[in-house]
């Protein structure tokens, strides 16, 4: 299935409501997970996934995708931590290195055969996964989580985050 | 052709290097290297001393990355599960509550890294193998073992059986044309598939057909006991595996031959 922007921009900012609020948090492969189902106003769902990675403060992610009638599921937009580098191949930018960043569906990449998601900008709206989950209920326009997740454990002092070459 | 080899290694060895960042953390190092999953993000693997060697790790990055879109519960079992092992094994890969590493010689890290990157390419890939992919192979699969024995004359798929009620709604999956009584072979791969078999089963029965039955399983264990046991109460005859060929082959050629 391939989408055009128009109708990703629609998919993004149509406003949401979660249906499950009190979803359990489960810990599970090494990463504390809650999966949030959300229907718009026509009826159409998406799932909210909240991640976070128990060994790396900054490797934390939190996504929005949209579930089709048949039961097909595209990305829409993920809001990554810092952990990792990322690469846009179309723009044929260098790759960033270990920013925080987040990935947008775009018709370029679905029409090159890439994952819908793979285009991504770096940010400095959040630096972790509490801010990165505010910025993407702000963003998509998702109502219903009054109580934001658990927040996470900051970076330690001790852990300097210096590129050495 | 202007290059050497001297010259050709060197300019693969600087590039390669360039897109390498190395940052030093409390306890280990983060190399992120030019390994890239399909959504263009790029692997960091995490280095540590061990006695005489490198512990290279991913940190539980990979599994947590394929839980974005995945319910690992259910994605890491039967088929996948084997194949994620085989990756793990292939790689000389270990995996523990998430986390997937390597440990290696002093003389070896590029080894290890590089032995991480290949593995946390493929588990990547798992995540293509949604399970209406893993029953099409299995189909797939099920149906090229039939038109070996058989040939294409000898069966038809998708068999709706004549003269029973509501027969579009209880097909067979293969009807082995046989000289006598005739043969249905079923194929299952998950639970779902064994419970709806058994009714199909016994919906034929209940219509008094006379038909000789055989399931081939995917893989008999992943299937749950109360549910293997209730279709081999149903079934004349079955094949623990789709692996087991020569036996699939044995019991259809019995069949043919009474």
């Amino acid at each position: 299935m391939k989408l055009t922007d128009v109708e990703i921009e629609q998919l993004l900012t149509v406003p949401k409501t979660v249906i499950n609020p009190r979803a359990r948090k489960k810990l599970q492969n090494g990463s504390e997970q809650t999966n949030y189902d959300l229907i718009c106003e026509n009826g159409m769902s998406f799932r909210l996934y909240v991640r976070q990675n128990t060994r790396i403060p900054n490797g934390f992610s939190c996504g929005l995708y949209y579930i089709t009638l048949a039961g097909e599921s595209i990305t829409l937009a993920r809001y990554n931590g810092s952990d990792h580098a990322h690469s846009n191949p179309l723009e044929g930018t260098a790759p960033f290195f270990m920013a925080c960043h987040i990935h947008r569906a775009t018709q370029r990449y679905m029409e090159a055969g890439r994952k819908a998601d793979h285009y991504a900008e770096t940010t400095t709206r959040y630096s972790d996964l509490t801010g990165a989950l505010k910025e993407i209920l702000s963003d998509c326009k998702i109502d219903g989580l009054t109580q934001v997740d658990s927040p996470t454990p900051p970076i330690p002092i001790d852990e300097p985050q210096n590129k050495l070459f | 052709m202007n290059a050497t080899i001297e010259s050709l290694r060197d300019n693969l060895c600087a590039a390669f290097c360039r897109d390498v960042a190395v940052v030093q953390r409390a306890s280990d190092f983060a190399v992120s290297l030019p390994i890239v999953g399909r959504d263009g993000d790029h692997l960091t693997a995490y280095i540590s001393d061990q006695t005489a060697g490198w512990r290279v790790s991913d940190m539980g990055a990979t599994l947590m990355r394929l839980s974005y879109e995945n319910d690992l519960s259910k994605l890491l079992t039967g088929a996948r599960k084997k194949l994620f092992l085989a990756v793990l094994q292939e790689a000389g890969l270990t995996e523990v509550d998430g986390e997937i590493f390597i440990e290696v010689p002093a003389d070896a890290l590029s080894k290890g890294l590089f032995a991480l990157g290949q593995g946390a390419t493929r588990v990547e890939d798992l995540g293509l193998w949604t399970r209406t992919r893993v029953e099409n192979t299995f189909n797939d699969d099920l149906r090229s073992v039939l038109l070996d024995i058989v040939g294409v004359d000898g069966f038809i798929e998708g068999y709706e059986v004549p003269g029973i009620s509501s027969s579009e709604n209880y097909p067979v999956d293969f009807y082995v044309k046989t000289p006598d009584i005739p043969l249905y072979v079923f194929g299952v791969q998950h639970r779902d598939k064994a419970r709806l078999t058994t009714i199909i089963l016994q919906h034929l029965s209940a219509n008094n057909q006379k038909f000789n039955s055989m399931v081939v399983y995917s893989d008999v264990d992943d299937i749950p006991k109360i549910d293997a046991k209730r279709l081999m109460n149903a079934a004349n005859d079955a094949v623990a595996s789709i692996n087991d060929s020569a036996v699939i082959r044995s019991k259809i050629a019995h069949r043919l031959t009474i």
